[in-house]
């Protein structure tokens, strides 16, 4: 096969969309175990509630409104059902162990699910793009869709914000400080509930917000949530539990392992993914930018 | 005992009576004992696209079968019970159906793994199964036994189909790329199989196989078109055709390279897919809403419009369950007996009438021996959904392997 530049560059860039996807995802998981130390099973529920809530409001809302109306009130309504989780639900299970976490947001998937079930049945939809992100581009040749470089730039675009957050705002500080030593932050006079629940309401926002924007690319079904579950977890390992930047990192890897993979030998595309997490689960078990300390 | 004790024990107390009720509950006080048909199929979920029209389909042949008085008067009872694409699941379902509901003929699936772990149950229990909607060809090939029969199309008869289509095309540089399981490997094995054997001389120049519910297709659409094909054929299952087809949209795939794909053609696929659907596909399924135009397939389609409301019936969901319906109650009557061993033998050879023209049961396979329909899609005014022109019916003698190639494949089996 001819090699050339702008076909590898296309590939790259297809590696680029996946990577974004998996960090928006991630960042929001890695969050969660980084500040309150709880594995959430159930982001990949949150996804997909933003994703059938993206269809409703895209076809609910109607003109240049649609598509970019659900984009943004889509995660926001995932949110307020995170925060209500969290004071509800989550709040009660900090101090006990893992195991019972693990119950607790496995068990979540079933309850969101079968609320899926009940609210827009089990039948497939799909959601339609808006006309200005439908085509593509040609790079001498190699045509690459509009729609992914949207992708992208919601990723870069969430990946500044959050830098922002975390490293200009007091809101950032405090939630550094707690992933450091929660206690701490408690006995200084701070309210670590209330830290713990903005927290979560972040975290789903963006598990929301990356299911609003793969919506136009995919079906929604129930369990969609678990099809991308595992590739996040990943993500999240080898990035470091409760590594940001790790996720990102990780992310990027792993796009590019999967779009290169998937040039050079497709037929183990998937493979080299959980090849990488084996050896980092070997060689370094906090990840690549978790520190060996942590937790 | 504490306030919550009490209303614990009381609840528990009204879940022990309500489940006494139901299981106590007679089924039937007519007197007649009915006949029992048990589904098992996924009811619930995504495939709920295909399993509740082909529950619709087996329903109408019922419906057939009762109005006209049944089997001297008795008549057939559909139980369903939902599979959730689980194998050990289904057989618990197939289990239950026959030792306490005492079902006389099972029936259903989707997943092809399920319908061989039900297969294998109705064998041991010595049940007719009827499949109405699993492809996968070892089904009634390798893994035939005596009790299982198929009443839909087998994915080597739709594969060959498909080769033997493809092959009247000048296209000689193919790339396959198909969802990684059962289904996808088996109509990509036979659709290759088919073109090399009518149209020597085409090359494969690359395939790929992503995991089944893939959701991001992007890195594996560009690396395809940098080998640049000829054609490509899809090796897709219907549900995972949608965000395939959708992710080609967006790169404008079907304009550029002709692409190939089996279920596309499907009448679910349109309805899902709405302005998504692709035009200028080369795409085929097992039945067309609009073609033939006879009179028995007009009425067909009247007949699913005023019952089910589905004026645009699909080949792979209502047509497949009624093919079913239609050949297990014609045996039951033709054996005018519900015995397992008579309806077998009257199902063997049987020829049922359908929309489509005559479909016979073979006796040697078990297997339902079906046209396909191939054409490129497009868009005409006289329906809302996207249809297919140019069609292509290829009858299954043209393509279905021998009795002697399944004996063979029964054999070799055995003998792993």
């Amino acid at each position: 096969m001819d090699f050339d530049a702008s076909m590898l560059f296309v590939q790259f860039i297809s590696g680029l969309s996946r990577a974004m996807i998996l960090f928006l995802m991630a960042s929001g998981m890695t969050i969660i175990f980084g500040v309150m130390r709880v594995i959430n099973f159930a982001h990949g529920a949150f996804y997909m509630i933003g994703a059938y809530m993206a269809f409703t409001l895209s076809s609910v809302l109607t003109g240049p409104l649609g598509f970019w109306g659900a984009l943004l009130i889509a995660p926001t309504i995932v949110c307020a059902i995170g925060g209500l989780v969290e004071v509800v639900l989550l709040r009660r299970i900090y101090e006990k162990e893992h195991l019972l976490q693990i119950l607790l947001t496995y068990a979540l998937i079933f309850v969101i699910n079968d609320g899926i079930k009940l609210s827009w049945g089990g039948e497939m939809k799909i959601v339609t793009l808006p006309e200005v992100l439908t085509g593509y581009v040609t790079f001498s040749g190699h045509p690459f869709p509009i729609y992914y470089f949207f992708i992208i730039t919601v990723g870069v675009l969430v990946a500044v914000l959050l830098w922002l957050l975390l490293s200009k705002t007091r809101f950032g500080k405090l939630l550094r400080a707690s992933a450091e030593h929660k206690d701490m932050v408690g006995l200084l006079g701070y309210n670590v509930g209330g830290l713990f629940t903005l927290v979560f309401i972040m975290a789903t926002w963006l598990a929301g917000l990356s299911g609003a924007v793969i919506a136009p690319t995919v079906r929604l079904s129930l369990g969609m949530g678990m099809d991308v579950i595992i590739e996040c977890f990943i993500v999240v390992i080898v990035g470091g539990l409760g590594n940001i930047w790790g996720a990102l990192l990780a992310a990027l890897i792993a796009g590019q392992i999967y779009a290169f993979g998937i040039l050079i030998l497709p037929n183990f595309a998937m493979a080299f993914l959980f090849i990488l997490a084996a050896l980092i689960i070997i060689f370094r078990p906090y990840g690549l930018l978790g520190r060996a300390t942590q937790a | 005992m504490s306030f919550q004790k009490k209303i614990k024990s009381l609840v528990l107390f009204a879940g022990l009576i309500l489940a006494l009720a139901v299981t106590i509950t007679p089924g039937n006080a007519s007197g007649e004992k009915p006949i029992k048909l048990g589904l098992i199929d996924a009811y619930t979920g995504a495939a709920t696209a295909f399993t509740k029209p082909a529950l619709n389909g087996w329903k109408m042949a019922v419906d057939e079968f009762n109005a006209k008085g049944g089997l001297n008067g008795r008549k057939i009872e559909i139980l369903t019970r939902d599979s959730k694409f689980k194998a050990d699941e289904s057989t618990g379902h197939a289990r239950e159906l026959i030792l306490k509901e005492g079902v006389d003929f099972l029936g259903g699936t989707t997943s092809s793994s399920v319908a061989l772990a039900v297969s294998e149950f109705a064998r041991k229990k010595k049940k007719i199964f009827m499949v109405s909607i699993s492809r996968s060809h070892r089904i009634t090939g390798e893994k035939g036994h005596k009790y299982i029969f198929r009443g839909c199309p087998s994915a080597d008869i739709e594969g060959l189909a498909g080769g033997y289509y493809a092959s009247t095309m000048p296209f000689k540089k193919w790339y396959i790329i198909g969802e990684d399981y059962e289904y996808g490997h088996s109509i990509a094995d036979n659709f290759w199989k088919g073109l090399t054997k009518y149209k020597p001389g085409v090359k494969k120049v690359g395939e790929a196989w992503p995991k089944l519910r893939e959701t991001d297709y992007t890195s594996y659409l560009t690396a395809m078109m940098a080998k640049k094909p000829e054609a490509i054929y899809a090796a897709f299952g219907a549900s995972g055709l949608i965000p395939f087809f959708k992710q080609a949209g967006l790169f404008g795939l079907v304009d550029k390279v002709p692409v190939f794909a089996f279920g596309l053609g499907d009448s679910v696929l349109s309805k899902v897919l709405k302005e998504s659907m692709p035009l200028g596909a080369y795409a085929a399924t097992n039945y067309l809403y609009f073609y033939p135009e006879t009179p028995a397939n007009k009425a067909f389609v009247q007949k699913c419009k005023e019952k089910y409301n589905d004026p645009y019936p699909s080949g792979i969901g209502i047509f497949g369950g009624y093919s079913c319906g239609k050949f297990l109650t014609e045996a039951i009557l033709k054996a005018q007996s519900t015995k397992t061993e008579k309806v077998i033998k009257a199902l063997e050879g049987l020829t049922i009438n359908t929309p489509i023209g005559p479909i016979t049961m073979r006796a040697c396979d078990h297997q339902a021996q079906t046209p396909a329909f191939w054409g490129k899609t497009t868009k005409v005014p006289e329906y809302p959904l996207a249809t297919m022109k140019d069609i292509f019916m290829t009858p299954p003698e043209k393509v279905v392997p021998s009795c002697a190639e399944i004996n063979a494949a029964r054999k070799a089996a055995k003998a792993r």
